[in-house]
């Protein structure tokens, strides 16, 4: 644990110095800053008279618990939260976090265990040179709602925690990216995933994997409304024998146009409800040392296999 | 014969003035069925045309008439805001329509007939204390896509009342609470509610729905539909009352409850929840009974992945 941690302090100080935090500021921190695609970026922009430009600034402006929000169309920069806040775009218009930097993050959150951070509305684009569209450190409450990850070419969504946490992906988007959401925590872990698609990544649609956790963590993930499509392996749940249990619960979602839909593998256990699985070029559904429980209520269409690797375990409803 | 004159031009200056003082005094007082705040306006405005928006929600609902409806124009915090009419506020995406608070963001003082509506609305805590929205007097309010975060009390049925009341919460978010929505309404009148679309993720408790002060005879009546309570600390949805006192009823269909730390559903003592079509998945205990209550199911509910799915649950049949 020492050694991530010092690990990432020094990988978060070069961060640091690239996303240009300043050392504390001289003005009063404001509760609440503005940005505008007409602002201007100083110590005192933020209200809604004279907004900032940058999502950073208007950041390192607020109080830790402050809001961010967006009032236009615009391009507004990579950002590295260090403290609980809101980022919002709550308008039809688009918010743009555009991260050309090869090997760069557009999002960085190292918000530490008590850390309370909200995104929400907000598009990140990594131009297939960017590796990370928002990368967690440490938090811990995350919402992403209704945001956009893509062409990031490590993962879109990148959820490595060292620090228990609990995190929301409501109406998001992860696609074209190396792995859509990748989640690979090293304490306790809930995460839930509402409304969301993870369509045409290379490797994973969604990646869960506990063998980094302590046994006696929780490796929690449950999806609902949800699709995973035309990526190599749809759904992927893995962990390592005395590591966490990774539990992922698909219920109603779509596991289509994949090579492999819903993947089981070493420890894992998967459960498969009012789902639909179909055109997978491989394996619909496949057990590679996991478990995947079926209601019995799936529908499994056109895939060159339904089933591989092993049955899958029928349970009742109740 | 000038004394009568001047008299006469006397009495109509006097007539002239009452009457301008007349119009005046009526425009002061008037209010407007449709006002507007902008994070550009003033509230020294008459918030009554987009061109003169007001400042603070506060400002713009007093200048409202009753029935009435503020609209948010664009991005900016607007302040707590005490209701004392039938009012709408709505924010159709002119930008977040900030109500900050250390305090209740918007408290519901109205009569008891009158009908609150509030749209597109996000609600947070500066320090996670306070209430979001608490519905004190009135006879309904609608919370329609909103989001609700870091308060003690997203939403809030508190008090005592003899009359009936009556809410829908719909497309709403709410986060990072001790209570979700929290309902322990006092006295005889009726509690119904609608909740349909509720992500309720991260609280303590999800629903806390408590019967205890409420008459037997008085309907406490709640529907929960297409809605998420998840990963919140203690339960999803918990439903308590009172031996021999008023039952609550829940009914819960085409839902998730999903991860929750202690119990998904959870009735202690008195009251009813049914569940239709809903996941119970990757809770400590998927449903619990304590003491007294019934918990029902259709037949159709998918348990998975929870350490205990819990008790046995009462079946009923579909029609």
């Amino acid at each position: 644990m020492a050694i991530v941690y010092s690990y990432s302090f020094g990988f978060v100080f070069a961060i640091v110095a690239a996303f240009g935090i300043s050392a504390a500021p001289a003005q009063a921190l404001v509760n609440q800053a503005i940005v505008s695609s007409q602002g201007v970026d100083n110590a005192t922009c933020g209200a809604p008279t004279a907004p900032c430009r940058t999502l950073q600034v208007a950041h390192n402006n607020v109080v830790a618990g402050g809001e961010v929000d967006i009032v236009n169309s615009g391009e507004f920069g990579p950002v590295f939260i260090n403290k609980s806040i809101s980022i919002v775009n709550d308008t039809a218009g688009d918010a743009n976090v555009t991260q050309p930097t090869a090997g760069g993050t557009a999002i960085i959150i190292n918000a530490g265990f008590s850390g309370i951070v909200h995104l929400r509305g907000l598009n990140l684009d990594g131009q297939n040179a960017a590796a990370f569209g928002v990368r967690v450190f440490s938090v811990g409450a995350l919402d992403l709602i209704n945001c956009v990850a893509r062409r990031f070419t490590h993962s879109g969504i990148t959820i490595t925690p060292s620090v228990g946490s609990k995190i929301l992906i409501d109406r998001t988007i992860a696609s074209n990216n190396g792995i859509g959401v990748f989640v690979r925590p090293t304490d306790s872990l809930r995460v839930t995933i509402n409304r969301s698609t993870m369509a045409n990544n290379t490797t994973y649609g969604l990646y869960v994997d506990g063998a980094l956790a302590p046994q006696v963590a929780t490796v929690a993930v449950a999806v609902v409304d949800s699709a995973a499509t035309g990526n190599q392996q749809g759904f992927h749940a893995v962990t390592a024998a005395t590591h966490a249990t990774t539990k992922l619960a698909l219920n109603n979602v779509e596991a289509s146009l994949n090579v492999f839909g819903v993947v089981a593998a070493t420890g894992s256990q998967v459960s498969l409800a009012h789902s639909l699985v179909s055109d997978n070029s491989n394996s619909g559904a496949r057990r590679v040392g996991g478990t995947i429980f079926s209601l019995g209520d799936n529908s499994f269409r056109l895939n060159a296999i339904d089933v591989s690797g092993g049955a899958m375990t029928p349970y009742s409803p109740k | 014969m000038r004394m009568a004159r001047n008299n006469i031009l006397h009495e109509i200056q006097i007539a002239l003035l009452v009457c301008c003082f007349g119009v005046i005094a009526t425009s002061a007082l008037a209010l407007s069925p449709r006002t507007f705040v902008s994070g550009l306006g003033n509230d020294a405005n008459s918030c009554a045309t987009t061109a003169a928006p007001c400042r603070t929600l506060q400002r713009a609902h007093n200048e409202t008439s009753a029935g009435g409806e503020v609209n948010v124009l664009d991005a900016a915090s607007y302040g707590d805001v005490v209701i004392t009419k039938a009012i709408s506020i709505v924010n159709d995406s002119g930008g977040t329509a900030l109500v900050q608070t250390g305090g209740t963001g918007i408290r519901i003082n109205a009569g008891a007939s009158d009908a609150m509506h509030l749209r597109g609305l996000t609600i947070v805590g500066l320090n996670t204390v306070g209430h979001g929205v608490y519905f004190d007097t009135g006879a309904s309010v609608d919370i329609v896509n909103c989001m609700i975060r870091k308060v003690n009390d997203g939403v809030v049925l508190p008090s005592t009342s003899t009359t009936p009341r009556k809410f829908s919460i719909v497309n709403t978010t709410i986060t990072d609470t001790a209570r979700a929505i929290d309902l322990q309404p006092f006295g005889s009148g009726e509690v119904r509610g609608a909740i349909d679309g509720l992500i309720a993720n991260k609280n303590g408790f999800g629903l806390h729905f408590g019967g205890t002060g409420l008459t037997v005879a008085a309907k406490f009546n709640v529907s929960v539909t297409r809605s998420v309570l998840s990963d919140n600390a203690s339960s999803a949805l918990h439903v308590f009352s009172s031996a021999g006192g008023n039952v609550p009823k829940v009914t819960v269909q085409d839902s998730t409850i999903s991860g929750n730390e202690t119990t998904g559903v959870n009735v202690n003592t008195a009251g009813e929840i049914s569940l239709a079509r809903t996941n119970v998945v990757g809770n400590a205990v998927g449903a619990q009974i304590v003491t007294g209550g019934t918990i029902f199911s259709m037949g159709d509910n998918n348990f998975a992945l929870n350490n205990s799915d819990g008790v046995a649950l009462t079946p009923f049949a579909p029609k």
